[in-house]
């Protein structure tokens, strides 16, 4: 005679559950509050950070993800750090003859320096695009190719040609209406000084929403007479192989180490980095946030959970009558204790889809007032949910567990 | 509803109820109610018992007892040859689900409830599909004569109609008693007439029938009538019952 009773089916008790919810709805949407702010807040930040991963990632891999560069001043996080790095070493041209001789595992190595200045070309004049400086070896690694034209060549770097490519919106602005390809041959000046066009380049996009095709770019050796030579270059590294990046990585700092005549205990005066570099670094600033983040939501979703639970207490109170009527029928104590977990998760779970939808609301509004993408982030809508549903179940087992084990007579009675 | 698929589980000769020194103590620290004192009580198949006594004699506590609502303190309670005073509470539920139907004097009806679904409530409880659920509830609120209010809430309902949907709700497991404590107490002599011409019905068809009532015209109607004072069985007599006047079908 004593089978265990079975549970009432789930869709049994959502109904109930969405029936009690819809009886009460003020006071169910207030009973959830806590479950929508923490849910619509963390929907909203991780779909931010997304967005903006997507962009940084972007521009980190955008020249390749084999390349590494070498620089005088690496990250720094802080003001003793930035002046540390003032005292070191420039890089200098004699850095990368030395390197391009000594390094094997070198495939190519760009001697680079960028600055801004005035553009013009009749009457159109621009002021302060980027100027980059770039020796012939950039052909090599360029990823953005060339809409029109040619890079310079080993001659026009070292005899400091005054020939230079230009970024498409350059194009575009200096030749208004013109085909970019038009522009080729065309006599420009740079900071005053007369350069021919000798090819425009692809479009690299956009970033965070700004065009990245404002620039011109020189032979290195020119812009060091535009700019001087006191300002340190920066190399960009293209190993021999993608498999071979940690090694030329390696070779790299061992040749700067010797050129720089380090001793073994002394510290690099140089930084060796390459994009993983910055976004290892980058995602662990995303992952702080996260990490604070989830302490305001945990402690959102406890406060969330102790009202639900209150009000949890107070719906089996009010139904007390009711439970009575169910065990005075044979409702096991599972049966009830179900019927009312369910409830509190069913509540806890309607809280947190209104806090979904919230959240994706004000991202969506977000993106269409900046720059950022909008990125829908399925896991952080499955983490939210599972989040709810324990929420529910934790904070709902007491009350459920009060309800069963009413005793059917007294909650007969019950008024 | 007398076709009862599961027949006596143990010897066919023993009654279905069988109630040897029932006790029930409520202590209530500085005294001790003796609601129920020792009762002994048999009780037949298709028997259609009346219970009376004074207020406070202990016929709810006896039909809570019947019921597997409550445990005795002492005695023993054999329902269809199982004993079921030593039962944990699970095990009452589950009792009250296969074998009680209870009928209250305040009809006990999900408030939000509609008919259908306050009748279904017990084979919810016992696992059945939702589709022979809703067969055997609407086959029980047919027997009451409800059938056409099925998706009528209780406050769309008169109170001898809710009482007949809390009879039907108690039929619908197909109960080997029927206990009902005070079913007509909150109706007015008319309706109170209808629904008993229900219990007789059901009788007739073969259900047993324990019933709790004040009211002497309402015994009448019984084979049997046991009478209560201060917890103990004070008279057990057979009569012959009362029959209808009229072969009115209620609806
Ligand atoms: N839960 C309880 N706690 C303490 N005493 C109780 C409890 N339930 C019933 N009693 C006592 O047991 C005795 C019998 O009560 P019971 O309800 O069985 O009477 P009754 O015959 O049904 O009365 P009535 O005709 O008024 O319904 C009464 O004295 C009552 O006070
Ligand atoms: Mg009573």
């Amino acid at each position: 005679m004593a089978a265990p009773g079975r549970a009432v089916g789930l869709g049994e008790g959502i109904l109930i559950a969405l029936d009690a919810i819809w009886a009460n709805k003020l006071r169910s949407f207030l009973t959830v509050v806590g479950n929508v702010i923490a849910v619509s807040s963390i929907i909203l930040v991780v779909t931010i950070i997304q967005g903006v991963n997507a962009e940084v990632t972007k521009i980190f891999t955008a020249e390749g993800a084999d390349i590494f560069n070498i620089k005088r001043e690496g990250i720094v996080f802080s003001h003793e750090e930035a002046m540390a790095m003032r005292s070191r070493p420039r890089l200098t041209r004699d850095d990368a003859a030395f390197l391009r001789t000594e390094a094997a595992s070198f495939d190519a190595l760009v001697e680079q320096a960028d600055g801004s200045g005035s553009v013009e070309y009749g009457n159109e004049s621009l002021g302060r695009i980027g100027i980059e400086g770039r020796s012939w070896e950039w052909a090599l690694i360029d990823g953005t190719g060339l809409r029109a034209g040619r890079y310079f060549s080993p001659p026009e770097t070292e005899r400091a040609r005054p020939v230079a490519l230009i970024g498409l919106d350059t194009a575009d602005n200096l030749f208004p209406g013109l085909d970019p390809a038009s522009a080729i041959g065309r006599r420009i000046r740079i900071q005053g000084l007369h350069f021919e066009v000798i090819g425009v380049l692809e479009s690299r996009g956009s970033s965070f929403g700004f065009s990245q095709d404002e620039f011109v770019v020189i032979p290195i050796r020119m812009f060091e007479r535009i700019f001087g030579t006191r300002r340190s270059l920066s190399f960009a590294v293209k190993p021999q192989g993608p498999e071979v990046v940690e090694e030329a990585m390696d070779e790299a700092r061992l040749l700067m180490r010797i050129r720089h005549r380090l001793r073994p205990a002394d510290e690099d005066d140089f930084d060796i980095s390459d994009s993983s570099t910055f976004l290892d670094l980058y995602n662990q600033f995303t992952a702080g946030i996260f990490a604070a983040l989830v302490g305001i939501v945990a402690m959102a979703l406890v406060v969330g959970g102790i009202v639900i639970m209150n009000i949890m207490l107070m719906v089996v109170t009010e139904r007390t009558r009711e439970v009575g009527i169910r065990k005075a029928v044979g409702a096991t104590y599972q049966q009830i204790l179900w019927q009312f977990l369910v409830e509190a998760v069913t509540l806890s779970v309607f809280g947190g889809i209104m806090g979904i939808t919230l959240g994706y609301a004000a991202a969506a509004g977000i993106a269409s007032f900046t720059p950022l993408p909008f990125v829908l982030v399925t896991w952080s809508i499955v983490a939210a949910l599972a989040t709810v549903v324990g929420v529910g179940v934790v904070f709902g087992i007491y009350p459920a567990s009060r309800a069963a084990k009413l005793d059917p007579i007294a909650a007969l009675r019950h008024e | 509803m007398n076709d009862r698929p599961s027949e006596p589980r143990a010897d066919t000769k023993e009654p279905v109820i069988k109630i040897r020194d029932l006790k029930k103590i409520y202590d209530m620290g500085r005294v001790k109610v003796e609601a129920l004192a020792g009762v002994n009580l048999d009780i037949e198949q298709n028997e259609f018992i009346a219970i009376m006594g004074p207020s406070g004699s202990g016929k709810s506590t006896l039909m809570n007892l019947l019921g597997c609502l409550d445990t005795p303190t002492e005695g023993t309670y054999r329902l269809r040859g199982t004993e079921v005073s030593n039962l944990d509470d699970n095990e009452l539920a589950t009792v009250r689900n296969r074998e009680i139907g209870f009928v209250f004097q305040t009809f006990n009806l999900l408030p939000r409830a509609t008919s259908l679904h306050n009748v279904e409530l017990p084979l919810i409880y016992a696992g059945m599909s939702s589709r022979e659920r809703k067969k055997k509830a609407l086959h029980a609120l047919d027997i009451v004569g409800l059938d056409d209010r099925a998706d009528h809430r209780p406050n769309e309902l008169s109170g001898g109609q809710r009482q007949r949907v809390a009879i039907a709700r108690a039929l619908v497991n197909d109960p080997a008693i029927l206990l009902a404590d005070e079913p007509t107490g909150n109706l007015d002599s008319k309706t109170s007439y209808e629904v008993m011409e229900l219990f007789i019905r059901l009788h007739d068809e073969g259900q047993t029938v324990i019933l709790v009532t004040h009211e002497p015209d309402i015994s009448l109607y019984a084979h049997r009538v046991v009478t209560f004072l201060d917890g103990l069985i004070v008279k057990d007599e057979l009569q012959t019952p009362k029959r209808l006047e009229t072969e009115a079908v209620p609806g």
